[in-house]
This record gives structure tokens, C-alpha cells and sequence, in this order.
């Protein structure tokens, strides 16, 4: 996995010595920090629920994400490389991962093809899900938690993306269609051994000047051979955007079902953030999350979040933040918690 | 009573001239075939929402700093949106990879000499000389002296 990165990296830079007009490389990136205070908290495991004794006061696990890209002819490069410091702080327990990388071929403004380990267009947030510099606070709507990657609440990763926009007047209309390998069986090859395959859709229209509506559909199916285990998530999403002036309303509603070995189980999710630019560098907002999965897989069952913050932009690349945050469990054992994080994050 | 005269009539030219602004031109590189380019297009380029040429080429993208005063008529005018829900937009799919982004240039001579080095570039200045290397096309079939042009 070292390998491949660096490969990547030593690509990168090659292609920046040889750069000419006809052939164009960037190197972007971010890095963010934070420091939280946690009240003591009940953690739920399957079914069973205890409480956690820790420290009131930590600091985050520093993360640092470098995005190079290069663009020649029609063609174009991406990657995103993310390094982290593992756990501890203490240690030199760091990792990284290659979270995104693709190639591109475009046709025009209305039919691209893309192909590699691509984030799925699922929604909006799902596309930036924990890049910190996209979100307001320090902390994503809960559902972008990384925690809840193996839960198939959100499609993670699809391999082949067709997508486009295209505009009638003032109403822009854009599409994507996906489709991925989906949650493997872990192997001891690289092949996939999942017999089904990911795949989803999604289609936005930007009204006006202050609203953009979108749907999208997921379907993911997984069969265990082994086990006999055979599971299929279905996730249907609506996204919504009020921009007027100043002042927006973004939400996300996503339900969805979850099929294993022949019983369904609802889930649903649904997050509301409410911001207003004071000024061109002060931004207040208030953020509501929902979340719900009777099948109970591994979070609690019904879980609200309702935080609130101050996003501070001395420039525009960097943004300094502060969120308090209080969830809520319907649960019995599970006791409400809340914290406060304080953060930075800057794209270079 | 002539120099108070005169003082008056200079004090009154020093503050009409920073008054007035300059109409603000679109221009492309001298060898991009585009002439004209409605207003919903150019909005969609500078929100990083289209970012290739009919043709199939990359725009190459310029700005003035966030400070100047031709940038900020530019996105009232044009964009209609503060330069802070802009900006989210743009960090937004520089992230994900969707765009480079733009090139930011402090002086109007460093901005048309881009344009004129770039095939693909476009950028807005105000209206003055400009070298035969750029172009300057119409805006929704309008040229600059058109009392109906916008960026007057």
C-alpha cells in the first residue's frame, strides 16, 4: 500500500517537471487540528451498552490530506492521499490511505467518464464527507462520522462514474450514474469475491439563483458464501439547498431498507444546517442530525445530534471553528452526552 | 475668488473620477475561437460549474485578489452571490476534484498578460488598451459601449 502511494507521489511530481500549457498539475491539500471536550458517555456495542470512563479533554487525530492532480488533453488525474497519526499520540503509529484516486476522460461539460476509487455522488455531503475544510463545524453530521462506514448507511466507494450537467436557460441540470464492487468478502486476493455488484444514481436541478434540488438511489448487495449470508441496502436520498443572500438552508433526508437473510429493517437519516454570513469571515449555524437503524447492527438505535457554531475565516483558505454538541439516544442504557470541539483547518 | 473657483473644480474632478468605474470587459486569448458568451455561462465558469470549452478544453480560470473593487462588481453583477457562499462552492470541488483553482492575479497587466500566454484563459478588466494577443468578446451579444451592457 506504501508502495502504490509513493508511486503516486514520485508520478505527480514527474508529471510537474514536464508540465507545458497543453499539460497542467496542482498539488492542493489540507491539514486540520482540533482539541474536544467529551462528557462521560455511554458507548453501545451490538446489544449491549456500557459506559466509558476517559479522559475529558483530548486532542483529535491529526489528519493531512494531499490532492494532486494533473490535466493533459481531454484527460484528467486525481488522487487523495490521507495520512493521519493513528490513534496516538504519543507514538509513531501514523498510516495513510489512498481515499480517492481516478482518471478522466472528458467528452464535454455534459458527459464525463471517470474511473479508479472514486467518492460516490450520493447526496452532496456524501461527495466531501469528512473533508473537513467543506463543513462548517469541526464535526460532520453524524452519519459522516467514519464510524458509521460499516454500517451501510452511506455508499462508501464506486469504481466507474458517469456524470454530467447541462443547462436550460438559468436551470442547470446535472447526473450521475455509478456503480462499484461494493462490500467484498475480505479475500486473501485482491479480486472481488462479492458476487453482486454496487450501483446508483444521481439527479440535481439548480432552480435559481437560490435553490438546487437533488434526488439519488443506491442499491448494495453483498453475499456471503461461506456464511450463507446474503444482505441488500437500498438508500433513497433527497437533497435540498436555499441560498438567499447571506443566509442558507442545506438538508439531506435518506431513507432506506436493509434486507438480511430475507427480514427488512428500516433505516433513515436526515441532517438540517442553518447558516448565516455575518460578514465575509464570521459564520454562525445550527445543525440538526437524525439517525435510525432498526436493524441495530452496531450504533444505537435512534440517535438525534443537534449542534451549533461559529465559523471564523481570517482568510478564505483557512477556517478556524468552534461546535458544541449535544446527542441524544432513544435507547434504554444509553445516556445523552454532550462535548465541545474546537478546531482549524486550512487548504493549501 | 478664481482659485477658490478652481480648487472647486479640481476637488470636484478628483471625486467624480474614483466615483466612476470602469466598464469591465470579458476577454479570452486572441486564438480562442469564442466571440460571444452569455451571462448564465460566464456565471457558471467563475461559480466552477462549467470548467470546458464547447471545444473540449479546460478553461483556465483567472480572478482578481478578493479585495478589489472590479472582482466584487463582478460577482454582484454576474454571480449574484456573496464572495463567501462562492467561495464554499469552490472549496467544495476543488476538494473532490471537479476544478483547479483559479488563478488569482493583483494587477490588471498581470491578468491580461495570463490570458495572452493561456490558449484557454478568460478573465474579466476594465476596459482600456489591451494587446492584440487577448480578445475582448461580447456579453450576451453585447458589446461594451451597448447602453444594455451589464458590467457598465
Amino acid at each position: 500500500m506504501r508502495r502504490v502511494a509513493l508511486c503516486v507521489i514520485i508520478s505527480f511530481v514527474l508529471l510537474q517537471n514536464i508540465q507545458s500549457q497543453d499539460r497542467t498539475f496542482d498539488i492542493s491539500g489540507y491539514i486540520d487540528a482540533g482539541l474536544a471536550w467529551l462528557g462521560e458517555r455511554t458507548v453501545s456495542l451490538s446489544d449491549t451498552a456500557l459506559t466509558l470512563k476517559q479522559s475529558k479533554l483530548t486532542f483529535l487525530t491529526q489528519r493531512f490530506n494531499l490532492l494532486p492532480s494533473s490535466e493533459f488533453g481531454r484527460f484528467k488525474v486525481f488522487a487523495n492521499i490521507e495520512f493521519s497519526n493513528g490513534f496516538s499520540t504519543e507514538h509513531k503509529t501514523g498510516n495513510f490511505q489512498l481515499y480517492e484516486a481516478w482518471t478522466q476522460y472528458i467528452f464535454s461539460d455534459a458527459l464525463k467518464l471517470r474511473g479508479g476509487i472514486i467518492t460516490t455522488p450520493f447526496g452532496v455531503f456524501n461527495q466531501t464527507r469528512d473533508a473537513s475544510p467543506t463543513f462548517l463545524g469541526v464535526l460532520p453530521p453524524s452519519v459522516f462520522d467514519e464510524g458509521y462506514e460499516e454500517v451501510d448507511f452511506m455508499p462508501q466507494f464506486s469504481n466507474l462514474l458517469l456524470f454530467g450537467l447541462t443547462s436550460i436557460g438559468a436551470v442547470q441540470m446535472e447526473y450521475a450514474v455509478f456503480m462499484g464492487n461494493g462490500k467484498g468478502v475480505e479475500g486473501e486476493t485482491s479480486i472481488d469475491v462479492n458476487n453482486e455488484k454496487d450501483y446508483g444514481a444521481r439527479f440535481g436541478i439548480v432552480l435559481s439563483d437560490y435553490m438546487k434540488l437533488g434526488i439519488s438511489a443506491f442499491r448494495s448487495g453483498m453475499e456471503e458464501y461461506e456464511n450463507n449470508k446474503k444482505e441488500i441496502h437500498s438508500l433513497y436520498g433527497m437533497d435540498f439547498l436555499l441560498s438567499v443572500d447571506d443566509f442558507e438552508i442545506r438538508s439531506e433526508i435518506i431513507p432506506g431498507f436493509a434486507e438480511i437473510n430475507g427480514e427488512r429493517f428500516f433505516k433513515a437519516t436526515f441532517f438540517v444546517i442553518t447558516s448565516y454570513n455575518i460578514n465575509e469571515t464570521v459564520t454562525p449555524y445550527v445543525m440538526f442530525d437524525y439517525l435510525r437503524d432498526d436493524a441495530q447492527i452496531k450504533m444505537s438505535h435512534i440517535q438525534n445530534r443537534l449542534s451549533c457554531g461559529v465559523s471564523y475565516k481570517p482568510i478564505w483558505r483557512t477556517a478556524l471553528k468552534v461546535q458544541y454538541i449535544k446527542d441524544s439516544y432513544v435507547r434504554p442504557g444509553v445516556a445523552d452526552n454532550s462535548s465541545c470541539f474546537i478546531g482549524a483547518s486550512i487548504l493549501f | 475668488m478664481c482659485y477658490r473657483m478652481l480648487l472647486i473644480i479640481i476637488a470636484g474632478l478628483v471625486l467624480s473620477s474614483s466615483s466612476i468605474a470602469q466598464t469591465v470587459v470579458i476577454i479570452v486569448n486572441a486564438e480562442n475561437p469564442v466571440n460571444n458568451i452569455a451571462s448564465d455561462e460566464l456565471k457558471r465558469i467563475f461559480a466552477g460549474d462549467k470548467s470546458v470549452w464547447d471545444e473540449g478544453n479546460s478553461i483556465q480560470l483567472v480572478d482578481w485578489k478578493i479585495e478589489s473593487n472590479v472582482r466584487k462588481r463582478f460577482y454582484d453583477t454576474i454571480l449574484k452571490k456573496s464572495t463567501a457562499v462562492v467561495r464554499r462552492g469552490w472549496i467544495q470541488k476543488i476538494i473532490v476534484g471537479n476544478i483547479y483553482p483559479p488563478s488569482v492575479l493583483p494587477t490588471e497587466e498581470e491578468i491580461v498578460n495570463y490570458v495572452a500566454t493561456h490558449r484557454w484563459a478568460i478573465a474579466y478588466v476594465e476596459k482600456k488598451g489591451m494587446p492584440s494577443s487577448v480578445k475582448t468578446i461580447t456579453l450576451d451579444g453585447l458589446m461594451s459601449d451597448d447602453p444594455m451592457y451589464q458590467l457598465k
